[in-house]
């Protein structure tokens, strides 16, 4: 997530916060959450000490400007050099180190929110690897975050992690943000194995007042396959019960893999595999490998060149076409895609790790295309980047 | 740490060595002889790519694994589908009335013949009976004799039909088997407004259907197609499907068979083998043929029908999508002639003029060669009276293909089912091995045909055999 430091006075523990202006105070403002009031001249100093001394007690200042940062005295204030932070972020103050960490901005076309760092799971291209330190912090930020988001974006997705590890905590904060953005599509990122556990499932969904988008990974059409990319045995078997406990509630699932070698060898037998047994999912998204986390310890098989694998991913998208599921393939630059499955790419690279090349400038579809991974340039591009003409 | 358990399944020669193995689930692999071996004595010696495929397939694994196990029982559940959720096929004989003395026909009767139409009081019963169904679809066909010689009976149905089915809404469908001859403005406008579709025989080229359809003036052929141009015009031009059956004049030009369906604009044609029951009996080396002659006939037709595919117009041959439907889609397509157990009685019913409820078509047409004893039940019990009377009971009992001889061991029992009513009309009792019965060999030709053919691997057949295996609803 996108981070900067700053300078602070008067922030004496770790804060969350909505920036607004101080012209949309008026529609930002509520007194349940915190909000720092971007404040850039004079006039708007007094403003802000105006609304301060009627009573509003949950107003930070924040303020890219030197002098203004000196002048106001006894009141909590925040130094933003940078001055990279926009209207309605939802932004989380590190005291310890001064730092800002944007959680969540209106302007991106993706929002996620980080359940967990810790997985049941161990996939070889994790591009968030799990840790063992607590982050229950993650479960009271997240509960923040909703309270703290202005307007409801089209979509949420939560993930980790592995989000079920959160147990009957899962439901109740999946019901607060339907609550509070009841017109926001709600998606859950998850390996699904802990649906295999019967109790859980139950208690999980007689909890749940939300619909919600479960996107559960399948790599491979047998379990030796599957188990090996995310190195844990059972997994397979687990993940399929999932997905079946799933459909027994009638919950939208997406099946999602990613394009690393071991599966790009069998991708048409798991296309096949999905139409015949799993036939009742909304959508099957294939995923560039993202070259982060453990993809880079597992070099010889997360990094590949897509244009060698063209025939079988064709073949995958025809398999899956025809058995009436719908599929999108994200994080793919369309120069490395075949052209007759550019129909299918999503933009889907979160903006802020979003990039393109100097080659790109000549591209006459550079503004369709999902971009690169920011990461790419201390790792690997998925193929050879073209401009199309 | 993987255990290699070995699933049941079953598995048929195409070659000497060419394999084709069938699991549990329906799905299927193509092995050769040694592969076939390793598979069942030593799986661990299997190469990894094939292991995969394998298991994936459920020929191997683990027994009693929590997630495939379920998955697996969805696969087998579906596959049921069809004639667990309740009678969906209705078909209403209003009369037997027709001006037609065809020669594979088992039950017309001429224009004169009085007592061969269903008295309104029954019809109103089957109408309300048709509802005791639980199943949401609900397909309501009308045959004779020819239906539109009673048309009054049959508006009264349809729109007694439609007015319970504004409190029950279901799925309802219309389906009206006439040669057409009768059709005029009133009736086109009625089957208009009420989505009603047309289904007629068309046996060929006006040669063969003249000399298989018997019709004063020798003119049948001229006016079921002027009944087929007047119901694409006013109805629409889907309205219309055909279906042919063959004789020993059709064997010889499989060809102009097709040819023909093509000239009529037709996208489906229905390629049916003879059914020797009735007055078919009485012609029997006139108009019959052996088995092999069939399927030498349908070789042909078939390649005639791939021939024009390949030029771009689409014709679909119906028998092709019910087997090719059995392969290689997960959701089964409703034909409830090839269903295990037998779909007669299960998932059709036949509502006869006579007052009677049937299993199935032949089996009304047994009544009127004197054998009674194929009946179900009388219109106006109750349907569950009707699903679990003693003949429903052993049509089902003698139709449950693990444990009928022949069905037991057979690769393609997965997708096929035994007939016994044909057993019944051939041999005089159901229980007859399968094996022996016409139903049986047809079938078990057909789905040696098609592996084959998908064993080729060719991408335009691979192609067109996914399009045609959807089930209607999907198309």
């Amino acid at each position: 997530m996108l981070q900067t430091y700053c300078d602070s006075i008067n922030i004496n523990n770790d804060v969350i916060f909505r920036l607004s202006s101080i012209d949309s105070l008026p529609n930002s403002w509520r007194p349940n959450i915190n909000v720092a009031v971007k404040v850039s001249n004079l006039d708007e100093l007094k403003k802000f000490i105006n609304l301060k001394n009627a009573g509003l007690s949950n107003l930070l200042l924040l303020t890219s400007e030197n002098y203004i940062f000196s002048l106001a005295d006894n009141i909590a204030k925040i130094l933003d050099t940078e001055n990279t932070l926009e209207e309605d972020d939802v932004i989380s103050f590190i005291h310890k180190f001064n730092e800002l960490r944007i959680l969540y901005r209106r302007s991106d076309m993706h929002h996620t929110v980080f359940l967990t760092n810790h997985c049941n799971s161990n996939c070889l291209m994790c591009s968030q690897p799990p840790t063992k330190s607590p982050d229950l912090w993650l479960i009271d930020e997240a509960i923040l975050i909703a309270e703290h988001i202005n307007q409801s974006p089209n979509t949420i997705g939560f993930t980790g992690g592995e989000p079920l590890l959160l147990g009957d905590k899962l439901p109740f904060i999946l019901n607060h943000y339907f609550n509070l953005h009841p017109n926001s599509a709600l998606q859950v990122l998850t390996n699904g194995r802990l649906f295999s556990q019967d109790k859980l499932t139950e208690r999980i969904f007689s909890e749940l007042n939300s619909s919600v988008n479960w996107q559960i990974p399948l790599y491979g059409h047998a379990d030796f396959i599957h188990d090996y990319v995310v190195q844990t045995y059972k997994a397979f078997d687990q993940t399929i019960y999932g997905i079946l406990a799933l459909q027994e509630h009638h919950q939208s699932i997406q099946i999602r893999t990613v394009l690393i070698k071991p599966v790009l060898d069998n991708l048409p037998k798991i296309a096949e595999f999905i139409t015949r047994n799993l036939p009742f999912v909304c959508e099957v998204a294939l995923m560039v490998c993202e070259p982060t986390g453990f993809a880079l310890a597992n070099k010889e098989l997360c990094r590949v060149d897509l244009r060698e694998w063209h025939d079988k991913i064709i073949n995958a998208v025809e398999i899956l076409v025809r058995g009436n599921l719908g599929v999108v393939i994200m994080n793919a630059p369309l120069c490395v895609l075949p052209s007759e499955l550019w129909v299918h790419a999503h933009q889907s690279i979160s903006d802020w790790k979003r990039v393109y090349t100097n080659i790109c400038d000549d591209c006459k579809v550079k503004s369709q295309c999902s971009g690169l991974f920011a990461s790419y340039k201390a790792s690997w591009l998925p193929s050879i980047i073209n401009p199309i003409n | 740490m993987y255990k290699l358990e070995l699933f049941p399944f079953g598995f048929h020669r195409l070659s000497p060595n060419k394999i084709v193995a069938i699991s549990e689930s329906g799905d299927y692999i193509f092995l050769t002889q040694e592969e076939l071996y390793l598979l069942v004595h030593q799986p661990s010696k299997l190469n990894n790519e094939l292991l995969a495929d394998l298991k994936s397939k459920y020929f191997l694994g683990e027994i009693n694994q929590p997630g495939l196990t379920r998955l697996l029982a969805s696969r087998i559940a579906e596959k049921k589908e069809t004639i667990l959720s309740g009678p969906s096929l209705h078909i209403i004989v209003t009369t037997l009335q027709c001006t037609h003395s065809c020669r594979y026909c088992q039950v017309s009767r001429s224009l004169d013949d009085k007592g061969f139409s269903m008295p309104i009081e029954l019809l109103d019963k089957v109408c309300e009976t048709i509802f005791e169904s639980p199943s949401q679809t609900l397909a309501v066909e009308f045959q004779g004799g020819d239906p539109l010689l009673r048309f009054d009976l049959l508006k009264h149905a349809i729109e007694r039909i439609n007015i319970i089915n504004k409190i029950e809404k279901r799925n309802v469908r219309f389906i009206v088997a006439s040669t057409l001859h009768q059709l005029n403005d009133e009736m086109c406008a009625f089957f208009k407004n009420n989505n009603v579709i047309l289904s007629t025989s068309l046996d060929g080229p006006k040669g063969i259907h003249n000399s298989n359809r018997i019709h004063y003036g020798n003119d049948s052929y001229e006016f079921t197609v002027k009944g087929l141009d007047m119901a694409r015009r006013k109805i629409g031009y889907d309205s219309v499907s055909a279906l042919m059956t063959t004789t020993r004049q059709s064997l010889q030009s499989p060809e102009d068979v097709v040819d023909e369906y093509v000239t009529q604009g037709f996208n489906e044609i229905f390629l049916r083998p003879l059914s020797l029951y009735g007055f078919a009996l009485r012609n029997p080396t006139k108009i019959s043929y052996s088995v092999k002659e069939f399927t030498d006939f349908y070789r042909r037709a078939f390649d005639r029908i791939l021939f024009w595919n390949n030029k771009g117009i689409q014709i679909r041959e119906v028998t092709a999508s019910i087997i090719l439907n059995k392969i290689l889609s997960t959701f089964d397509a409703g034909y409830v002639d090839l269903q295990n157990p037998s779909g007669f009685g299960l998932a059709v019913l036949v509502y006869n003029y006579d007052g009677y409820i049937y299993p199935s078509d032949e089996a009304r047409m047994l009544t009127e060669t004197g054998d009674n004893s194929l009946r179900l039940g009388k219109i106006g019990d109750s349907l569950n009276s009707i699903l679990s009377s003693n003949l429903a009971k052993r049509i089902i009992k003698s139709s449950l293909a693990k444990f009928i001889p022949g069905c037991m061991d057979c690769a393609f029992n997965k997708y096929c089912g035994p007939d016994p009513i044909n057993a019944f009309s051939q041999f005089g009792f159901m229980e007859a091995p399968a094996f022996w019965t016409k139903h049986c060999i047809i079938n078990t030709w057909m789905f040696e045909f098609f592996f084959a053919l998908l064993e080729k691997n060719e991408p335009e057949f691979i192609a067109l055999a996914n399009a045609w295996a959807k089930p209607n609803h999907l198309h």
